[in-house]
């Protein structure tokens, strides 16, 4: 590999994981999941100049990559805003009232003028549909949103502003 | 030796060897069992869920593609309740497919339109509205690509990786809305590219060449072999034989070529189409062009012949030409006349030993070996492979008897060569095409037929025989092959 490269995009960091998830599967392709988990929380989102990268230096194959990245939603492939809301579309939480929801907090957003700092996308399951509606703002994960207390819950975020 | 397997399909029992799946052992048998994304010549994906077949025994039907034969199993594929999975399987295939046959390609030859003759028939019960995608994507090669027509069957994703190995193609996003594609802004960059068009089982991929020029029912296909290098893979060729016009050519699985075939193979229809054709036997006189008819341009070229004596004949060979007609054509003027001077008329930039790894082969002629085989027979000309044209110039014979090569696709040379020849004292250019009448002042032209429209064999880069079983009639009327013209030349003598 091609670690000696000091022209690498790639934090040293970054390529001491890259290269431990390399040898950790029996194919090279397996890697590729792990690795744009690494990339993604180091430098926000994955961009074409990471899969550049990930081919020339690690002879990772760029449309596997890509199939990866546009497969799973959680993968960011433009640049986050400061607040990414995940707000779960999928059936439980729709049961529960997350389409009200979501359209809340487009009306909030659009009212409060922070279109800027806030972005808003539906996401599949989050896994604790016994609290639906379920959404995540960055890391944080908030559960029993409704029409009436995701404003106060947003207030958080948009306090910081 | 491996272990061998007995069971039976639809009660037809068969051995297989330890590992064959029950798709492949009713491949061999011919039994049909409706698939989209199972390919003989590519890995098993599994992913059209279409095979379903019953094993007697078991429960659930199970996919044939992916099911290893093992001792004893009975497949049954004609039950109503496999037909009804079928039916079922089609149906979901047909969710999101935009059912634009009046407009493309693949109608007359779609497996969806085909296997819902066959096992289909039932009334759409989708309301929903069907999610949309890009469509007329130009790909690079020879591929449109539509993306809503495709029901994701990853063959062509796979003949990237197992066949090319370029792995351009990959399959984005998920469930309705996944969508084939290249790396955004890269296109195919290889030379196969026409084979994704075949192994596509929908109309996704069309072909740039072919599209919107004629339907397929409109086309008579017949077996042939390609003409375009010594590989020699066995072809399809596609002609509407009501106008005589060519339009395609497909492989076909052989022995040489397994499934596939390469772009500049798929071009070698295009010469054979009237435009492009020497249609008239004529000489020329005081720069003057006179079409003659058969008769009479024998003639003339026999008393040419006799009264030079055959020591001034010398014959200019390329290797584009069947065995048999070297057969004949050596025999009359060789063994018959005694003519020594034999000289053979190779693409001076040739590299004969170029291979691209897959099929394409540096030779372009698709007859080296026969013509080499046959100069052995008859003890003539040199006996290693090598461009003798310029000798030939040289040399200077009285009369030159030159059989063209037949693609001028293959062999850049050929203008420049002509040339050349016409400026030489007396020469016969028996050719396929007419690019000899570009040129002003040929002594003497005779039009002989394409590798359609005869029988006969060539002998390929292995040395083994491709034949030629199933000729096209010809689109020039009352012209012959280079055997029926020499034997027809012979009763002048």
């Amino acid at each position: 590999m091609n670690s000696s490269n000091n022209s690498s995009i790639f934090s040293e960091k970054l390529k001491t994981v890259i290269e431990k998830e390399l040898t950790r599967y029996e194919t090279k392709r397996s890697a590729i999941l792990p690795i744009c988990h690494a990339i993604q929380d180091e430098c926000g989102w994955v961009q074409e100049k990471h899969i550049d990268a990930l081919e020339k230096e690690y002879s990772l194959n760029r449309i596997q990559v890509k199939e990866v990245l546009t497969f799973y939603k959680a993968y960011k492939q433009s640049e986050p805003k400061k607040f990414e809301i995940e707000f779960c579309d999928n059936i439980v939480c729709c049961m529960m009232g997350a389409k009200d929801a979501m359209a809340k907090i487009e009306e909030l957003i659009e009212k409060q003028g922070v279109n800027s700092e806030f972005g808003l996308k539906g996401v599949p399951c989050l896994g604790v549909c016994d609290q639906a509606p379920a959404m995540l703002v960055n890391k944080d994960r908030h559960h029993k949103i409704t029409n009436e207390n995701v404003e106060k819950v947003l207030s958080r975020y948009s306090s910081t502003i | 030796m491996s272990e061998t397997i007995n069971f039976k399909i639809d009660g037809q029992s068969v051995s297989v060897p330890k590992g064959t799946t029950v798709m492949q052992a009713a491949y061999q048998m011919k039994i049909k069992i409706p698939h989209f994304c199972w390919h003989p010549g590519l890995s098993v994906a599994g992913v059209c869920r279409f095979c379903l077949v019953k094993v007697e025994g078991r429960p659930k039907l199970e996919i044939a593609c992916n099911l290893q034969a093992s001792e004893g199993m009975e497949i049954l594929t004609d039950t109503p309740e496999v037909k009804e999975a079928h039916k079922w399987a089609l149906e979901f295939h047909l969710v999101n497919h935009p059912l634009d046959c009046p407009i493309c390609d693949q109608a007359g030859e779609c497996g969806l339109q085909n296997y819902y003759m066959e096992v289909g028939k039932y009334q759409s019960q989708m309301e929903r509205p069907k999610v949309l995608k890009p469509k007329a994507l130009d790909v690079g090669g020879d591929l449109v690509l539509d993306t809503e027509r495709c029901i994701l069957c990853s063959r062509c994703v796979r003949f990237e990786k197992e066949v090319t190995k370029s792995e351009a193609l990959g399959i984005f996003d998920r469930g309705d809305h996944a969508i084939i594609g290249t790396y955004p802004g890269k296109k195919i960059e290889h030379k196969y590219t026409t084979n994704l068009v075949d192994i596509c089982p929908v109309g996704a991929f069309t072909s740039k060449d072919f599209r919107f020029k004629q339907r397929v029912w409109f086309l008579k296909d017949k077996q042939s072999v390609c003409p375009g290098c010594s590989t020699g893979c066995s072809i399809d060729l596609f002609a509407k034989e009501q106008t005589g016009t060519y339009y395609r050519i497909k492989p076909r699985e052989g022995e040489s070529n397994g499934y596939w075939m390469c772009d500049t193979g798929r071009g070698m229809y295009r010469h054979l189409n009237i435009e492009t054709r020497q249609r008239f036997h004529y000489v020329s006189k005081n720069g003057q062009k006179i079409d003659i008819d058969q008769k009479e341009s024998l003639n003339q070229l026999a008393s040419k012949i006799k009264e030079v004596g055959p020591e001034h004949v010398s014959l200019l060979v390329s290797a584009q030409y069947t065995n048999e007609e070297y057969e004949a054509f050596f025999d009359f003027f060789v063994g018959k006349l005694g003519v020594k001077k034999v000289y053979q008329w190779r693409e001076p930039t040739e590299k004969l030993n170029d291979f691209d790894g897959i099929l394409l082969r540096g030779d372009r002629n698709s007859n080296t070996h026969g013509l080499m085989a046959t100069l052995k027979k008859y003890g003539v000309g040199n006996q290693k492979i090598g461009n003798e044209f310029d000798i030939a110039v040289s040399s200077a014979a009285k009369v030159v008897i030159a059989l063209v090569p037949e693609i001028p696709a293959t062999f850049p040379s050929l203008q420049s060569n002509l040339q050349t020849l016409v400026s030489l004292n007396f020469v016969s250019f028996w050719t396929v095409n007419s690019e000899i009448e570009k040129i002003k002042g040929a002594k003497h032209v005779v039009p002989v037929k394409g590798f359609s429209e005869k029988k006969g064999s060539f002998t390929n880069h292995f040395g083994k025989l491709g034949h030629l079983t199933s000729p096209f009639v010809s689109v020039i009327e009352g012209i012959n092959c280079v055997a029926s013209t020499t034997r027809k030349l012979s009763e002048y003598f």
